[in-house]
């Protein structure tokens, strides 16, 4: 595609036929990546040039036409922007008109010390306009390749990706996502450079020293790679799920190594296995938890003298660590500066908290190892593309009774051996000595939660009782977090009381909120009023009150993408309900049972009468972290379920 | 003695940091605790005006954090530029009882561009440093200074800005030279600063103390209509070589209208367009139509402020090359178009944003962040909105209306109003003819038609695409769960607009079914949910933003075999706040319920309040009330 020159069909076009909700298309977007020698430099520099068109069909999209081109800085590395060009197309009575980027209108953003931006709008934007686009950027981060993107959120029609890479960088390739290529090709080609060294010769006897250049020809390999993918559709993301980049079509290409002489990296990654080594010797990561920490020493004795066993000095460790440190919330692999300086100023990122607390657990005489990790919202770790790329986190495990426990000392409000949503991502790698290898990175507990309701009606319609809550596992670590928003109880229940219509709390009580080992548990007194509805001779209420589920978390048609929740969950409330004499029960809700395919879950409503006690039990379980699209039909019809049954009234009449 | 000066500085800090206790939380009262999540234990603003275009700042803030949700007062920001610039920085970090814990060093503190999210470009930057402690509560002390460079206008000081924040003691101090002169306007401030001459200068000090955080307050009016501030302004200045005077509305109307000099220069064969455009029509107002609609076709909102170019605007040949501009550009390129077709428009400075406060009419100052336009027709007055692409013609909505604007003209400032929306345009109405099932599923036609401002609660939807349109309706139409099987959108109107939405939907459920008895909830899409929180002490008036009618028409068909065992009575009440009524007749198979609900925008006095919850608790029940059918048997 020549830049500049435009079909003037596309320019009549006035919707996108394969999808007409698009309020753009990408016509085509070519992105090529290469390296090339730098005689002067003398060193291979990095390129990418990319060619996009973007129609524009509607205002909503104008921010198409609204660019921002990152630049990473690394020292005095950088990438370097070059021959930016714009054109907009319009089609003005019958013909086609141009107005061009113009180099007053870019601007240059210096971001921070990292990043620079480029930033323009295109001129004359209009419905209809075809914004056409073209950059290079030369770069001297060598190990730095921008992920190519095959889909967006519009849909693109096509999109083509070469990458060449001489034999001197070795590149892992991972291209994930749900858009089929229409071409893939992997081929070895030739090339070769022609390098000028300069040469010095003389110098003895009367003849003076001479400087001149000999020209030698040097021949490589180079590895080739081209995509294309055509019609992509627009990723539209779905809720829950674990990270967009997960199932968004993208190509990534991620350094492994070097071949000496041709620059330098830390991060060596052909396997698995060489990975472990690097990170042991690495000065800001294995060599700082061989040895030393002569700063815990005091703590260490401490905790060796008060505790007998393995398991308490763990969980003692594990808590001295997390009270002592705060979290600067920076995701890390690797510490800051040492890990000394770290625990002087009570704070650091990640690993300086976590490796931390393996030197600790390592002094106590604990079998601990590091294990490295994505974020979930990284995306998944990759286990057949061994890279360190992309691996943001680091957290302390531990060996006891030959039972692997993991720890993040950054997160509160987590007991020991309980890791944080963030960290939920499937598997890690334990990095060690002796046994490297993967760890899966599970819930410790599931979402658990209890309500006990005691309550009396009496024939006004009001109710009185008590309400008794206990939350385990990630069910406690929300109520936790929850409950430090409050300087205290009053404020907390003032907000319960706002929150929940006619409720009126007269004694709270609360146990365990600072015990993390055990679930918190609440103890309302409570009197509700206008929640039972008159109907001449009849009373009619909702027995859940305020603890129905009323909302389907399912609202679309389809799913593309599976449905993830990071645990498993359990939700039971029980109620013991006792009427009014002078009142007959006159119809209660059915008992129901709902089971979601392959015992992903289950739904209990169940409902008993005793003279003039009536015992409510429902109970919802979701005992699958994962449920495929083909199961999204069943999950949205035993929510709607679950809201219907939910819905349901008892009633009473006046005898 | 500068030398001893130095020394002593030098002595002071480690001699703080090694014993005594600075900001202990004991100290703070009980009174600031409550509703608290931070309290500034003491807050130090002085400017020191040396002349029309320099001024220094001196900052001291110390503030504690009481719990987690306070974290963010802890952050220290400080937005700079090339016009303000930034001195020295000193942060420190006191655990509860007022022991040093730490200090942000220089590379600490974190430095990056800032651009507001609608700008493409802006030569504003950031400081910033987080001290990320969570043991609670702690204290933060910043001190640091700035320098201006050309002072258009002062942020206002309000000391208490947050509901969530106290205020232990606060002070702003102004020293100015007896020629170079400040303005001043306190509100909500009892009495009146200090005053000191000394040495030539004058020296204002404003100081307030003990002040409680209020705590969330919902229909509580914007923070500076019941808050102390200050407002201060210059009485000549100067930015960036364009001298002023701001002592009347007039003046600063008129440096306003000196940046707009020589900014017109479309070119002729634009000029011929606009003619050729509007010379089918002799009409002025068709005209002005036309012109407008060609800016929205023609034009896009990009953002770019740089130096005086956050006063002034693009000239129109750039705008008209390039297609966009911000609300400067694109409001004074439109008045430009409308002058090449003979009409004159008006320059109108506006302080944009719904439910902002009403400027201050007594002190001529820079109160705005938005231009628009005001077109003088015969007996009325057109207002444009240039920024937005889709906004009907000559309507503003609520980010604009009903308040004091400044127009400009080359006789200077004037302070004139833009109109307002009183309560019979703003509607809405629901009508819907609902067939009901004997599973309880419902399934028919829902017609929303959305009048005035409530169609602009609708704005952004109503030009967005199918698929959007679609999520919209699913998350803003109040039923639980339901399959939209057909829809459709049309707008109508300008001045005041109308948008109107058909549905035909089926609600699965929708009434509840236990035994011989279904209950079936009549209004469908307009319960008002929320009662005002419980308030003993309520500390602010209650503030209603906007009068409107909402009316239902909801036409139910009855499943056979059912009849109402029990249909809810009539209500009807009224109150200083509003009115409601509704009413449920059954007739032959059928039901209809009828319900109106209307708001009187306003003002009240907090004392009303319990009337006024009382108003809306009523509503809220009635609105729950739900019809019974019984199998018969």
């Amino acid at each position: 595609m020549k830049f500049g020159k435009i079909d003037q069909n596309n320019l009549k076009m006035t919707v996108y036929e394969a999808d007409t909700n698009a309020g753009a298309v990408i016509l085509f977007d070519f992105g090529k990546t290469y390296f090339e020698y730098n005689e002067s430099l003398g060193r291979f520099q990095l390129h990418f040039d990319r060619h996009v068109r973007v129609k524009i069909f509607d205002k909503k999209e104008y921010g198409w036409a609204d660019w921002s081109i990152p630049l990473r800085i690394s020292g005095s590395s950088v990438e370097k922007l070059s021959e930016l060009k714009g054109v907009t197309f319009n089609l003005e009575n019958g013909k086609t008109e141009k107005s061009k980027l113009s180099g007053k209108n870019i601007y240059d953003e210096d971001v921070h010390e990292y990043l620079k931006r480029t930033k323009f709008a295109m001129p004359n934007v209009k419905e209809g306009s075809i914004i056409d686009i073209k950059y290079s950027i030369t770069s001297d981060l060598i190990y730095y390749i921008h992920d190519w993107y095959f889909q967006y959120d519009i849909p693109v029609m096509w999109s083509e990706y070469t990458v060449e890479i001489p034999e001197y960088y070795i590149f892992k390739k991972i291209v994930s996502g749900y858009v089929p290529m229409s071409v893939y090709e992997n081929e070895t080609k030739q090339d070769k450079v022609v390098l000028r060294e300069k040469v010095r010769t003389g110098g003895q006897g009367f003849s003076t020293a001479q400087t001149h250049y000999s020209t030698s020809e040097v021949e490589f390999q180079k590895e080739y790679y081209h995509f294309i993918a055509k019609d992509v559709p627009a990723f539209i993301e779905e809720q829950p799920m674990t990270s967009k980049e997960n199932y968004i079509s993208k190509a990534e290409f991620e350094l492994s190594m070097i071949k000496p002489g041709y620059g330098t990296l830390s991060d060596y990654s052909t396997s698995w296995k060489a990975i472990n080594k690097t990170l042991l010797n690495n000065t800001y990561f294995g060599a700082k938890i061989k040895s030393g920490g002569g700063f815990l020493k005091d703590e260490v004795e401490r905790i060796m003298s008060e505790y007998p066993d393995e398991k308490s000095r763990m969980e003692a460790a594990y808590s001295f660590i997390k009270n002592r440190m705060e979290w600067d919330g920076f995701d890390s692999k690797y510490i800051n500066t040492s890990l000394k300086d770290a625990y002087g100023k009570k704070t650091g990122n990640s690993a300086d908290i976590n490796l931390m607390l393996v030197l600790m657990l390592r002094k106590l005489g604990i079998d601990s190892d590091p294990v490295i990790l994505k974020t979930r919202d990284e995306g998944f770790i990759r286990e057949d593309y061994p890279t360190l790329f992309g691996i943001n986190f680091v957290i302390a495990s531990a060996l006891i009774d030959s039972a692997r426990i993991l720890m993040d000392a950054t997160t509160g409000f987590l007991p020991c051996g309980m890791l944080p949503i963030r960290d939920l991502n499937k598997k890690g790698r334990l990095i060690s000595e002796t046994k490297p290898g993967w760890v899966d990175l599970k819930p410790a507990s599931g979402y658990k939660f209890l309500s006990m309701n005691t309550i009396t009606m009496d024939e006004t319609g009001t109710f009185t009782g008590s309400i008794q809550r206990s939350y385990q596992g990630y069910a406690a670590y929300d109520v936790r977090q929850k409950l430090s928003g409050y300087n205290n109880n009053d404020e907390y229940i003032a907000e319960v009381e706002d929150k929940n219509e006619g409720l009126k709390i007269n004694s709270y009580k609360i146990e365990n909120v600072d015990d993390l080992t055990k679930p918190v548990k609440e103890k309302f007194e409570v009197t509700i009023s206008d929640q039972a509805e008159d109907a001449g001779n009849m009373i009619y209420f909702n027995p859940l009150f305020y603890q129905a589920i009323t909302e389907n978390p399912f609202k679309l048609k389809k799913r593309v993408y599976p449905v993830e929740y990071p645990y498993k969950k359990d939700l039971t409330l029980m109620l013991n309900f006792t009427v009014p004499e002078g009142y007959r029960v006159e119809e209660v809700p059915e008992n129901a049972v709902v089971k979601l395919p392959e015992n992903g879950g289950i739904f209990i409503y169940k409902i008993t009468k005793m003279g003039q006690i009536l015992q409510v039990l429902t109970k919802l379980k979701i005992t699958k972290e994962m449920f495929v699209p083909e199961d999204y039909e069943s999950l949205k019809e035993f929510y709607n379920i679950i809201i219907a049954k939910h819905a349901e009234q008892i009633v009473l009449v006046k005898e | 003695m500068v030398r001893y000066c130095i020394l002593l500085f030098l002595f002071l800090p480690s001699y703080l940091i090694g014993s005594e206790s600075v900001y202990p939380v004991f100290e703070i009262p009980d009174t600031l605790l409550k509703n608290a999540n931070a309290v500034i234990r003491n807050s130090e603003i002085s400017y020191d005006i040396i002349s029309d275009h320099k001024v220094n700042m001196h900052i001291v803030n110390a503030i504690t954090i009481l719990n987690k949700n306070g974290d963010d007062y802890s952050k220290f920001i400080a937005f700079y530029n090339k016009n303000i610039k930034i001195g020295y920085i000193g942060i420190k970090i006191y655990d509860f009882s007022g022991k040093y814990i730490k200090r942000a060093t220089a590379s600490e503190i974190y430095d990056q561009s800032i651009i507001s999210g609608f700008s493409l470009y802006e030569d504003n930057r950031v400081k910033m440093y987080d001290p990320n402690v969570s043991k609670y509560p702690y204290t933060v002390v910043f001190t640091y200074n700035y320098t201006f460079d050309g002072i258009v206008y002062y942020p206002e000081w309000m000391p208490q800005r947050y509901n969530d924040v106290s205020v232990m003691t606060a002070s702003l101090k102004v020293t100015t030279g007896k020629n170079t002169g400040i303005r001043y306007y306190a509100k909500n401030f009892n009495g009146e600063p200090e005053i000191d001459s000394l040495k030539g200068k004058i020296q204002y000090i404003w100081r307030v103390g003990s002040l409680p955080a209020s705590g969330k307050e919902p229909y509580s009016p914007p923070a500076g209509e019941y808050r102390p501030v200050v407002y201060l302004a210059p009485a000549n200045f100067s930015y960036e070589g364009y001298d002023g005077d701001m002592n009347s509305w007039k003046d600063f109307g008129l440096w306003v209208d000196k940046l707009l000099k020589k900014r017109n220069d479309l070119p002729e064969e634009s000029v011929q367009k606009i003619k050729d455009l509007v010379a089918s029509t002799t009409d002025t107002i068709e005209k002005i139509r036309l012109i407008y609609k060609y800016v929205q076709e023609n034009t896009r909102y990009v953002s770019i402020q740089l130096g005086i170019g956050g006063f002034q605007p693009f000239k129109t040949s750039t705008v008209d090359k390039v297609g966009y501009g911000d609300c400067k550009a694109l409001s004074f390129y439109t008045k430009s178009l409308l002058e090449a077709a003979g009409i004159k428009a008006n320059y109108t400075l506006v302080n944009a944003g719904a439910g902002k406060p009403e400027i201050i009419k007594d002190f001529p100052s820079q109160q705005f962040n938005h231009v628009i336009l005001n077109v003088p027709v015969k007996d009325d007055t057109i207002w444009l909105e240039c920024t937005n692409q889709e906004m009907p013609f000559g309507f503003l909505g609520d980010f604009t209306d009903s308040r004091y604007v400044l127009n400009i003209s080359d006789k200077g400032g004037e302070l004139i109003r833009t109109p307002g929306y009183p309560q019979k345009q703003n509607q809405k109405n629901c009508f819907a003819q609902m067939k009901t099932g004997s599973d309880g599923d419902i399934r028919g036609k829902i017609v929303l038609t959305m009048k005035g401002l409530m169609y602009d609660e609708v704005f952004g939807f109503v030009h967005d695409d199918a698929r959007e349109q679609k999520k919209w309706l699913h998350k803003n139409l109040d039923i639980p769960e339901f399959d939209i099987l057909d829809f459709q959108i049309t707008q109508s109107g300008e001045r005041i607009p109308q948008a109107k939405i058909t549905i035909d939907l089926k609600v699965p459920r929708y009434c509840s079914v236990t035994g011989k008895r279904m209950f079936l909830p009549l209004n469908m899409v307009d319960k008002l949910k929320e009662i005002p929180k419980d308030d003993d002490k309520r500390n602010t008036d209650i503030w209603l933003k906007r009068s409107f009618i909402v009316s239902d028409t909801v036409i139910f068909d009855l499943p056979p075999g059912y009849h109402p065992e029990h249909i809810p009575e009539a209500k009807s009440f009224k109150s200083t706040f509003g009115e409601y009524s509704c009413k449920t007749v059954a007739d032959s198979g059928k039901v209809v319920y009828l319900r109106t609900f209307k708001v009187n925008k306003g003002l009240y006095p907090k004392e009303l309040y319990p009337e006024f919850k009382d108003f809306y608790r009523k509503v809220v029940k009635s609105d729950k009330a739900k019809l019974v059918l019984k199998k018969t048997e």
